[in-house]
């Protein structure tokens, strides 16, 4: 399949979920403010219900090509079969308002190029480590299978449902594609609530600033599930809005389901479920809502979000016992002190490297806009509503174990909103007014340079100047001996792997040693190496893999880890074959190798 | 321009305005400026 076949195939999941959810939400009988709401809610609920639906599809051991080419068929043709129960859609409207703002051509081109960008094989560590990695496996089983030492496999998977079925389709291009909708998604929601209060020619300014962020820009064309998750809490967010506004629990309903969809994601959907009770009990302790009907909406959403997302919870209890896996804890402990963490805002944005990494940067404009907000007095209810619902969950974020920034991309969402209104707006002094213009522009505009240049690998390979065999040759260190792997290899051979974390490219089975010794031990539980070795051997391992690892050269290992055996007097040479040696550029001892089990 | 504020607090709302410009500014600089020089490094 071709770029723009892969193209074509997303955007008809991606309208089919849409019409499907509008559909829905219509039958219903749900009242929007405009089309674009409609549409937004919609988009949202349809890309969630597909999710689900392949899981299902997935659980019951249909996952195959053909087979997701038969479901998505059917849900089309039955949709034509009700399309006059669809009220009307304009595209008129759209053209009206490219017209009127200029911003909208902006975020046109904005988005282009973030689709452009996802048209490349992916190279990202997380997509290849997991996120693409277990739905291969998915995609090679046929069905959502336990992945027995990959304890990502039990993590909450909804977003990876579209990642299996572009392996089964396409391959990693339509996997970053997908991800990519669910920033476009939350660009529809944003433009859905400007609209409100934010004058015609500068629609479009909020959601500028949202995909502009550099973070959120440069993961929308990776295969991960931060975007994704910020996507659907966007959207429980957006219906309390709308609970609020018309007082009709139904949308209680509706922001169950969504959180639902949330949880699916990943765990951190209970920040969102958090902020949304505690934003409440505020509200009712100050007597603007009444307690009764705010109670019984949080049991409705409590009750559906729980019957949307805890299957995924409940498959992790059942094959480890557990209904959650933490990982590493702390950065904020660990890498600037308690002390720093006062001046938390300042240290985030200015050192991204020390919460999870430069790449997921959030930019200025937070830090420095969110002040001015103090300066305009009147601010429409909906983006008051957001800017504290972005302060309630920024709070609970400095609680959790590990303070990554990626974990903040649904306050950008909602931030995005009174940033952009103070903007539109203006304030009642000219030259604050003009110069605090003249100031954001410059700062999106050097934004959008950095995400042009940033992608500078990706263009030949996305505009098919150049092949992707080259590409992954070019980028991808594990490209060249997981080929050896696959043509070398048989199909069910079972690889010990100390340490390669991007998984991807291998197609036979490949064990993290890490998992492995944490579960078996069977470092340290035999007397000689030749019983481990023999151990091994009764586990099913047929082949070793021993990467380059600066960390593993400085670690001390037990006499008898896989690093130590191979190279062990007694079995390194009578039971291990070498097979493969990558040389590596700078020394020759640090390639690849790849040995097999006598 | 003065609708929102009272002639009284003319100064506080000056000082305010003007104290998160600079604000802007120095968020800015040294946001940028951290960022060419690790660049050029």
């Amino acid at each position: 399949m071709d770029q723009f076949a892969a193209f074509v195939h997303v955007v008809w999941i991606v309208a089919l979920g849409n019409f499907w959810g509008q559909r829905i939400l219509v039958w219903a009988k749900y009242k929007f403010d405009s089309e674009l709401e409609r549409t937004a809610f919609g988009f949202a609920a349809g890309f969630g219900s597909f999710g689900l639906l392949l899981a299902i599809l997935g659980s019951l051991g249909f996952f195959s090509a053909s087979a997701c080419y038969l479901f998505f068929i059917s849900l089309t043709v039955l949709l034509f079969f009700g399309w006059k129960d669809l009220p009307p859609w304009n595209p008129r409207l759209i053209f009206e308002a490219l017209q009127k703002s200029p911003l909208l051509w902006a975020l046109s081109a904005v988005l282009a190029l973030a689709i452009i960008q996802s048209m490349t094989p992916s190279t990202a560590h997380d997509a290849l480590a997991y996120q693409l990695e277990i739905p291969k496996r998915f995609a090679l089983a046929h069905r959502i299978c336990y992945v027995p030492y990959g304890v990502n496999s039990v993590f909450p998977l909804l977003m990876n449902m579209f990642y299996v079925l572009s392996l089964l389709w396409d391959g990693t291009r339509m996997a970053n594609l997908f991800h990519c909708v669910t920033g476009l998604g939350i660009v529809i929601g944003l433009l859905a609530i400007e609209r409100r209060f934010i004058p015609k020619s500068w629609l479009g300014i909020s959601a500028l600033i949202f995909a502009l962020t550099p973070g959120i820009f440069g993961q929308m064309s990776l295969a991960y599930t931060d975007v994704a998750l910020s996507f659907f809490i966007f959207f429980v967010f957006y219906s309390i809005l709308k609970w609020q506004e018309t007082a009709d629990l139904k949308w209680f309903v509706l922001a169950g389901i969504y959180l639902g969809f949330a949880f699916g994601v990943k765990y951190l959907a209970a920040l969102a479920a958090i902020s949304v009770t505690a934003y409440l009990i505020v509200l009712a302790s100050l007597r603007k809502i009444k307690l009764g009907p705010a109670l019984a909406g949080l049991f409705l959403m409590a009750s559906i979000s729980f019957l949307i997302g805890f299957a995924w919870y409940f498959r992790s209890f059942l094959y480890e016992g557990s209904f959650l896996y933490f990982g590493e804890k702390g950065y904020i402990a660990k890498n600037l002190g308690y002390l720093n963490s006062f001046a938390l805002p300042w240290s985030m944005t200015m050192h991204p490297q020390y919460f999870g990494g430069s790449w997921t940067r959030l930019g200025i404009i937070f830090l420095a806009f969110l002040p001015g907000l103090f300066l305009i007095r009147k601010k429409p209810a909906a983006a008051n509503t957001f800017l504290f619902w972005g302060i309630i969950y920024f709070c609970l974020w400095t609680l959790l174990p590990r303070q990554n920034l990626r974990f903040l991309f649904p306050v950008c969402a909602l931030w995005s909103l009174p940033i952009g209104h103070l903007i539109a707006s203006g304030f009642p002094e000219k030259w604050l007014t003009k110069w605090s213009r003249i100031f954001i522009f410059a700062i999106l505009i050097i934004e959008a340079g950095a995400a042009f240049y940033h992608g500078r690998n990706s263009y030949r390979v996305a505009l098919g100047l150049e092949t992707e065999e080259d590409y992954l040759k070019r980028t991808e260190r594990t490209y060249a001996v997981a080929q050896f792997v696959n043509t070398n290899l048989p199909e069910n051979a079972k690889i010990l792997n100390a340490y390669e974390v991007r998984m991807f490219h291998f197609r036979p089975e490949v064990i993290r040693e890490p998992e492995f010794r944490q579960k078996t031990h069977y470092d340290t539980r035999f007397a000689t190496s030749e019983e481990t070795v023999d151990f091994l051997k009764r586990a099913g391992i047929t082949h070793v893999l021993i990467a380059p690892s600066d960390a593993a050269e400085k670690q001390i290992f037990p006499p008898r880890n896989i690093r130590q055996l191979v190279s062990d007097a007694q079995v390194g040479k009578s039971r291990f074959k070498e097979l493969y040696r990558e040389p590596s550029q700078k020394d020759s001892e640090s390639g690849y190798t790849v040995l097999s089990l006598i | 321009m003065r609708k929102e504020f009272p002639k009284n607090h003319r100064f506080r709302r000056d000082f305010w305005t003007i104290l998160w410009f600079l604000w802007l500014l120095i968020v800015a600089s040294f946001y940028f400026f951290d960022l060419f020089i690790s660049k050029l490094k």
